[in-house]
């Protein structure tokens, strides 16, 4: 197929930026979520520590969630749950 | 730079290949800055306009100013943060890590 004859650097390439996208999507998703949750309606005059402390408390949360649901999702699969 | 549209990526010449990849590398920033000042736009005005008057105030402005510090001062953390936990979960700790798709 067209596949094999792609140049390798190119193939490379794609696959390196197409993670690099990933990555990057899920700054801006979880950036939007932490923005909500964390700066206050009037936005401060300086990033504080605890503004900090906050935001990565986050986006481990938001982490934690994804994995916890699923974690459950599989549980619910293998236990029948889900069919 | 032009006439990439037409070419087989199956048969590119050094050159072209290195067009492509800056191409492409071009179309990528672009596409995450325009994301980036859509979300920055939607989350300021919505903090700092609440009630339009016929101008922009200096309350508002100063509002704005420091609404766009803060968020791309958040941007920035969140990225580390989440780079520093996709890191932490590719070594060791057997989360299973999938939220951005890295294993």
């Amino acid at each position: 197929m067209a596949e094999q004859k792609i140049d390798p650097m190119l193939m490379n390439f794609i696959q390196g930026e197409t993670q690099r996208q990933k990555f990057t999507e899920q700054v801006h998703n979880l950036s939007n979520k932490c923005w909500d949750v964390c700066i206050p309606d009037r936005p401060p005059a300086k990033m504080d520590a605890k503004l900090q402390t906050c935001l990565t408390n986050c986006v481990n949360q938001m982490i934690d969630a994804s994995n916890f649901m699923l974690q459950r999702l599989q549980q619910m699969q293998g236990g029948g749950g889900l069919s | 730079m032009d006439g990439l549209a037409n070419v087989d990526v199956t048969n590119l010449s050094p050159a072209q290949r290195d067009a492509l990849m800056t191409q492409v590398k071009q179309q990528i920033a672009m596409v995450n800055a325009q994301t980036l000042i859509a979300e920055l736009s939607e989350k300021c005005l919505s903090k700092c306009i609440s009630k339009p008057g016929t101008s922009l105030d200096s309350t508002e402005k100063q509002c704005l100013s420091r609404c766009m510090d803060r968020f791309m001062e958040t941007w920035n953390h969140v990225s580390q943060a989440y780079q520093q936990r996709v890191q932490q979960e590719s070594f060791g700790s057997q989360g299973s890590g999938n939220f951005g798709g890295f294993d």
